[in-house]
């Protein structure tokens, strides 16, 4: 038991050490996230590629994409810049649900400029895979190739 | 005929199991289902985790959020040694134990609720002597058998809710079914069992609840399963057969189980369970009844108690997984049991005596598809018999028995 009590005890100390060490989530503000209503109308003005994430408050899967993803602060900063973010809760916003036919969390859908759909994916994207996604609509390259062939042109 | 096809698919699922069922560490539990519990040493109530829900906190269902379907198992390599008194040590012959799990688990459109079903081996126990001494103090050079294989695969419908966006209930019907056979001195002194079998049926109760981001905390409740063996044939080593068998006083435990989940950074993930398993009201005097002689010169009745009287485990597991890169996850853990057998009461035939594990794994996640392995090793522990030195009444006096194990867990998952 005494190896048991060295491994708590060394746990306990990194618990504390990795509380206080935690490094402050960067991007304070973080993206400045709009109803999908407030998105069309800031679209028609700004002529910007609108963001669409579909999630679900109690979506497990949802908050890993917003910690590992939506908390970066070059990611943050790329979309606010570049983007309209709008966010939608399949639970509460049913008729947006429905009018892009999402079911799953999360997906997201990227609306070019003039209404098009540019891109469409389902579950968790990882970071680098996501910052492709970015640059490949707002560099409109979905006018000339799909996503998979612009990825492989990126490698 | 309709009412039959669902029991009987029941019934076959969990019989295609469970003659794969082998050695688990914990008692006769293993330490985690599926290879990412495994690799944080079975640290899993308050870790989210998707079809392997299932067997673990129910309430974990809650985080699939779409479909996800999982097939995997674990190969079970035990190392065992059997010395008896003034005797000569005798290796266990080489065992290997596959132990599948399959699973289905999925949200109900975007509802609260989402639904799973599985078939995994909860866990089980066998060993393998051949020549060993017979009791060599009083009959030198008297060589014979000792085998048991214990199998218990669960089918496990598995429902979790989530009651608001921190907190999520669960609850899995077990539909269980054990299988048993040994043999104890079976061309000597003793006899041979098999083709024992029981159907049963318990439950387990989980929550989960999110503190903050960093903090989640979990407990399961897991109901007793009482198994009423039969249907079993007992052949003495004089050749008798008795062609109705029954095994009494065999119980899978109710437990109890608490964990926390620390998300230290982005990246680390840190957990810790602590459980109890009342091995002590479940295993106590297992007796053999045998009934239905083919002999009419032997005994009608033949009754063979089993005094096992098991001692309570509390069981600690403590586990770590890193995100190494966006598709490469390492795990780590180690999980402490104390042994139920107590020493006055061990046997070679039931030696559930390893106590401290340490495990490793990975998950390597390739679009919709994650790919768990994870490796335990169950450090060697040796306990010998010091109980009723009278040897009609506790053959095993004087005999040292030493555990070890490895276990290598794989899963493959797709979501959908």
């Amino acid at each position: 038991m005494k190896g048991v009590k060295l491994i708590l005890i060394a746990l306990a100390a990194v618990v504390t050490l990795t509380h206080f060490a935690a490094p402050v989530m960067a991007g304070e503000h973080g993206v400045h996230w709009l109803t999908y209503e407030q998105g069309l109308e800031k679209q028609r003005e700004l002529k910007k590629p609108m963001l669409l994430f579909f999630h679900l408050s109690y979506c497990y899967r949802c908050k890993q994409m917003e910690h590992k993803v939506y908390e970066d602060a070059k990611v943050i900063r790329f979309i606010n810049q570049n983007f309209i973010p709008v966010i939608v809760d399949l639970d509460k916003e049913k008729q947006t649900a429905k009018l892009f036919e999402v079911d799953y969390t999360p997906t997201h859908v990227f609306i070019a400029p003039d209404g098009s759909t540019a891109l469409r994916e389902r579950d968790v994207i990882t970071k680098s895979r996501f910052e492709r996604m970015l640059e490949y609509v707002t560099k409109e390259k979905y006018k000339t190739m799909n996503f998979d062939a612009y990825e492989k042109s990126q490698f | 005929m309709k009412k039959m096809v669902i029991p009987g698919l029941i019934v076959v699922t969990l019989m295609l199991f469970t003659p794969l069922t082998g050695w688990a560490t914990n008692g006769m539990n293993m330490i985690g289902t599926g290879a990412v519990s495994a690799g944080m040493g079975g640290a899993d109530v308050a870790v989210p985790a998707g079809c392997t829900a299932i067997a673990g906190n129910p309430a974990q269902l809650a985080t699939t959020c779409n479909r996800v379907i999982s097939l995997g198992g674990a190969f079970l390599f035990p190392g065992m040694e059997d010395t008896p008194s003034g005797g000569s040590k005798t290796e266990n012959e080489f065992q290997v134990f596959p132990v599948p799990f399959i699973g289905y688990a999925q949200r109900i459109g975007t509802s609260r609720w989402s639904v799973g079903i599985g078939a995994f081996a909860q866990g089980g126990m066998g060993v393998d002597f051949q020549n060993v001494e017979v009791m060599p103090g009083m009959m030198p050079g008297l060589k014979d058998d000792l085998m048991s294989q214990v199998g218990f695969v669960r089918l496990s419908p598995t429902v979790a809710y989530n009651v608001t966006d921190k907190l999520t209930m669960g609850a899995s019907l077990f539909a269980g079914y054990a299988t048993l056979k040994y043999d104890f001195f079976p061309n000597t002194i003793g006899h041979r069992v098999k083709d024992l079998t029981s159907f049963t049926f318990s439950g387990r109760f989980g929550v989960n609840y999110q503190l903050n981001d960093k903090w989640s905390v979990g407990a399961t409740y897991t109901t007793e399963s009482s198994i009423d063996f039969d249907g079993g044939e007992l052949t003495t080593a004089s050749g008798v057969k008795y062609g109705d068998v029954k095994m009494d006083g065999f119980t899978w435990p109710r437990q109890v189980e608490a964990g926390v989940a620390y998300r230290a950074t982005p990246k680390l993930l840190l957990a810790m369970d602590l459980s109890w398993i009342n091995w002590s009201s479940a295993i106590k005097t297992v007796t053999v009844t045998a009934t239905n002689p083919n002999n009419a010169e032997a005994p009608n009745t033949l009754n063979v108690p089993f005094v096992m009287e098991w001692d309570d485990q509390i069981v600690v597991a403590i586990g770590a997984e890193y995100e190494l890169t966006e598709y490469l996850k390492i795990r780590t853990g180690y999980n402490y049991g104390n042994s139920p057998v107590s020493s006055a009461n061990l046997s070679p035939l039931f030696p559930a005596l390893v106590e401290h594990h340490a495990t490793a794994g990975f998950t390597y996640t390739w679009t919709n598809w994650d790919f768990d392995f994870a490796y335990e090793h169950a450090f060697t522990n040796s306990k010998t018999n010091d109980g009723d030195p009278n040897p009609m009444t506790n053959p095993f006096y004087g005999s040292k028995v030493s555990h070890t194990m490895d276990t290598f867990n794989f899963m493959v998952s797709y979501r959908f």
